[in-house]
C-alpha cells in the first residue's frame, strides 16, 4: 500500500501519469466513438433496406415510416396497438438525419482543425451527443405525453434505483453516473431500439406479405420483430455498459460495478416501455383482453426486477468480468457469452410466455381473477426465472467480495493513520448493520440532523477507504486523490461534533 | 479488489449462462416455424389473440375473451407493495439486532453507540494525530 502524501513525485511533476491517463481516456473516447459510429451504420444499413423493400401496395412510400396504412388507421385494430408501439414520427425522423449530419460535421471539423486533447475530447462527446441524442426523443415523447401512466411509474422506478445504490455496499459508483446509465435505457436504448424495429418491421412485413395467399398470418412476422426487437435493445444497452465501465476504470470495475450499471439500463427502459405498454395496451384492452392496470401490474409491479433489469444486470456483470480479463480470447469469450444470455433471455421471455400461454390458456378461464393474479405473472415470470436467479447469485457472489475489500480497506485507512478513521470507527464501516445500527440509534438519541450528517461522514470515510484498492495503479494520483478526500472527512468530522455537542 | 472470490463464482455462472442463453436462443430461432398465438392476457408483445388478416374481404378476425381487469390488477399491485415493504421492515429490524449483538448486545450498546459518536465527532489536532481517545 502507498503511504497516501507520502509519494515521493516525480522529477517533472507527475507528468509519466498524466500522460498515461490522457492516452487512456483518448482510447475511451475513441472506443465511445466507435461504438457511436457503428450505431449510426446499423441504422443507415436498416434505411437502405427499407428503400430497397419490394413495394406491395399501390402508392407506398419510399420508406415504410412514412407510410399511412389502412391497417394501422382501422379503429381498435392490433396493427394499430403494434404500430403505436415502434412508432417513429416524422419530426424524430428528420431530427435524426439532422443529428447524424451534424455529428458528421463535428467530425469533419475535428480532422481538419486538429485540436488539443481536451477540446478534442470535448468534440468526440458533442459528436456523440449529436448522433444519439435525438433518438432519446422518441422516449422522451413517450413520457411527456402520457405524463399521468410515466407518474404512477415513478414510485416503483425510484425505489428500486435507491435498491440499486443500496445495494453496492461500498466502493459505490457516483449517482450522477447512476442516472446517467437509467437515462441511457430510458432514451438511448428505448429509442434506438425503436428506431431500428419501425425499419425492420416494414422492411420484413413486405419480403413477407403476399398479396395472392387468402389470409396473411401475423404471428410470424411479429415473432420476427419481437427478436430483432429484443437483440437490438440488448445491443445498444451493452454498448452503453460498455462505455461507462470504461470511464469508470479509475475506480476499479468489478461485477457489482457492472451488475449495477446493467440494472439501471434495464430499468430506464422499462420505465418508458412500461408507460407506453400501460397506454397503448389500455386504449385498445377490449380487443387485446388485457388493460392498462394489468400492464402495470405485470410489467411495473410483478414483473419490475425481471426482465431487462435482470438481464442488464447479467450483462453488466458479464462485461465488467471480461473488462478485468487480459488474456484476449476469455474476455471475448465473456463478451459473447454475456450478449447471447441477456438476448437469449430478452428473445426467451416474450416468445416462451406467449407458447406457453397457449398451452394453458384452453384450459382457464381468461381474463379471470385467477388468470390475472396468478396465471399471466407466472407465465410471464416463468421465462425469465433462470436468468433472474442466476442475477441473484451473481448479486450475492458481488457482494461477499465488496464485504471483503470494505474490510481489507477500512483496515488500511486505520493502520495508516491520520484520524480520518480511527479503530472506534472502524468496525461500523465495515459492517452494514452496525452502520445501520448506529445510524438509527444517533437519530433516536440526537434527531435527523445529526443522523445525515453522520451517513454522509460514513459516506465519505468509505469513499477514501476504497482509494486504498486501486494506488498500485498510479501512486501519485492516488496520492491526491487520499488526501483530497482526507480533508473532506475532516471537515465532516468537525460538523458531526459541532452538531452533536449542541 | 480482491477479485479471486468472485470470479470462482462467476465462472461456475458464466457456464450455467451460457448453456441457458444457447438454449433459449436456438429455441426462439425455431420459434419462427411454429409460433403459435396466445389465448389469455397479453403480456408480451407476441403473447396475441388469435389474429387473422384476410386479404380477400374477411377483414380483421380478432380475439373475443375477457380482458384482465384494471380492478384485479390493483389488488395485485397492492399485495406486491405491502409484500415490499414487509420485506424492507423485516430486513430493517434483522440489521437493526444485528447490529446492536455486534456492538455488545443491550447491555453494552449505550456506551459503543456514546463511543462511536465520540470517534465520528472528533477531529485530531494535528496531521499526525491519531485522534483515537476512545480506542476500545
Amino acid at each position: 500500500m502507498t503511504r497516501p502524501g507520502g509519494a515521493m513525485p516525480h522529477p517533472s511533476g507527475h507528468e509519466p501519469g498524466r500522460a498515461r491517463d490522457d492516452a487512456a481516456d483518448a482510447t475511451v473516447h475513441r472506443r465511445a466513438l466507435l461504438l457511436a459510429r457503428i450505431a449510426i451504420v446499423i441504422y443507415l444499413l436498416q434505411l437502405l433496406l427499407n428503400l430497397l423493400r419490394p413495394k406491395v401496395f399501390p402508392g407506398e412510400p419510399a420508406l415504410s415510416l412514412f407510410q399511412d396504412s389502412e391497417l394501422t388507421e382501422v379503429e381498435g385494430s392490433p396493427f394499430a396497438s403494434f404500430d403505436r408501439l415502434l412508432a417513429m414520427p416524422e419530426v424524430v425522423f428528420w431530427t435524426v438525419l439532422a443529428g447524424i449530419l451534424v455529428g458528421a460535421l463535428v467530425q469533419a471539423y475535428t480532422a481538419i482543425a486538429r485540436p488539443r486533447a481536451r477540446r478534442e475530447a470535448r468534440l468526440t462527446w458533442v459528436t456523440i451527443g449529436a448522433m444519439l441524442g435525438p433518438f432519446g426523443l422518441l422516449g422522451l415523447t413517450v413520457v411527456i405525453e402520457y405524463p399521468l401512466q410515466a407518474l404512477a411509474c415513478v414510485p416503483g422506478t425510484a425505489v428500486v434505483l435507491v435498491l440499486l445504490h443500496a445495494m453496492q455496499r461500498f466502493a459505490r459508483i457516483p449517482a450522477p453516473m447512476l442516472l446517467i446509465a437509467f437515462g441511457w435505457g430510458a432514451l438511448v436504448v428505448f429509442g434506438l431500439g425503436r428506431a431500428y424495429t419501425n425499419l425492420a418491421f416494414g422492411t420484413l412485413f413486405n419480403h413477407l406479405f403476399e398479396p395472392s395467399a387468402p389470409a396473411f398470418d401475423t404471428s410470424r412476422i411479429v415473432t420476427y420483430v419481437v427478436l430483432h426487437l429484443s437483440a437490438m435493445n440488448v445491443l445498444v444497452a451493452g454498448a452503453g455498459i460498455a462505455v461507462m465501465l470504461m470511464l469508470l476504470r479509475r475506480r476499479g470495475v468489478d461485477a457489482m460495478t457492472g451488475l449495477t450499471l446493467g440494472a439501471a439500463v434495464g430499468l430506464g427502459y422499462c420505465f418508458v416501455e412500461g408507460v407506453l405498454a400501460i397506454k397503448v395496451f389500455g386504449s385498445f384492452g377490449g380487443i387485446l383482453e388485457t388493460s392498462g392496470g394489468f400492464q402495470y401490474w405485470i410489467r411495473q409491479s410483478a414483473g419490475l426486477l425481471g426482465g431487462m433489469v435482470a438481464l442488464g444486470a447479467l450483462l453488466g456483470a458479464g462485461l465488467a468480468l471480461a473488462a478485468a480479463t487480459r488474456d484476449r480470447t476469455t474476455r471475448w469469450a465473456r463478451v459473447a457469452a454475456a450478449f447471447a444470455t441477456a438476448i437469449g433471455g430478452a428473445v426467451a421471455t416474450e416468445m416462451l410466455a406467449s407458447w406457453w400461454s397457449r398451452s394453458i390458456g384452453e384450459h382457464i378461464e381468461t381474463g379471470g381473477a385467477f388468470d390475472t393474479l396468478v396465471v399471466s405473472p407466472f407465465i410471464w415470470l416463468l421465462p425469465q426465472s433462470p436468468f433472474i436467479v442466476l442475477a441473484v447469485l451473481m448479486l450475492r457472489s458481488a457482494r461477499r467480495a465488496r464485504a471483503a475489500d470494505a474490510r481489507a480497506a477500512v483496515t488500511a485507512e486505520t493502520t495508516e493513520g491520520g484520524g480520518a478513521i480511527t479503530r472506534t470507527e472502524a468496525p461500523f464501516l465495515i459492517d452494514p448493520s452496525m452502520r445501520f445500527w448506529a445510524l438509527a440509534g444517533i437519530w433516536r438519541r440526537h434527531g435527523r440532523d445529526p443522523a445525515l450528517r453522520v451517513l454522509r461522514l460514513q459516506s465519505a470515510q468509505l469513499e477514501l477507504a476504497a482509494s486504498h484498492l486501486h494506488r498500485g495503479e498510479d501512486a501519485a494520483r492516488a496520492g491526491e486523490e487520499g488526501s483530497r478526500l482526507r480533508a473532506k472527512v475532516m471537515r465532516l468530522k468537525s460538523d458531526v461534533g459541532s452538531a452533536v455537542t449542541r | 479488489m480482491s477479485r479471486t472470490a468472485p470470479f470462482r463464482a462467476a465462472r461456475a455462472a458464466r457456464a450455467v449462462a451460457a448453456t441457458l442463453a444457447l438454449t433459449f436462443l436456438l429455441t426462439c430461432l425455431a420459434l419462427p416455424q411454429a409460433a403459435p398465438p396466445a389465448s389469455a392476457c397479453h403480456v408480451s408483445y407476441a403473447y396475441r389473440p388469435d389474429i387473422k388478416i384476410d386479404s380477400r374481404g374477411g377483414g380483421l378476425r380478432l380475439g373475443g375473451g375477457d380482458a384482465c381487469s384494471t380492478r384485479h390488477s390493483l389488488v395485485g399491485v397492492t399485495v406486491v407493495a405491502l409484500a415490499a415493504l414487509g420485506i424492507l421492515g423485516v430486513a430493517g429490524a434483522r440489521a437493526f439486532r444485528k447490529g446492536r449483538a455486534a456492538a455488545g448486545g443491550r447491555q453494552q450498546a449505550d456506551r459503543a453507540l456514546a463511543s462511536y459518536i465520540g470517534a465520528a465527532g472528533e477531529s485530531p489536532a494535528g496531521p499526525s494525530g491519531q485522534g483515537d481517545s476512545s480506542a476500545r
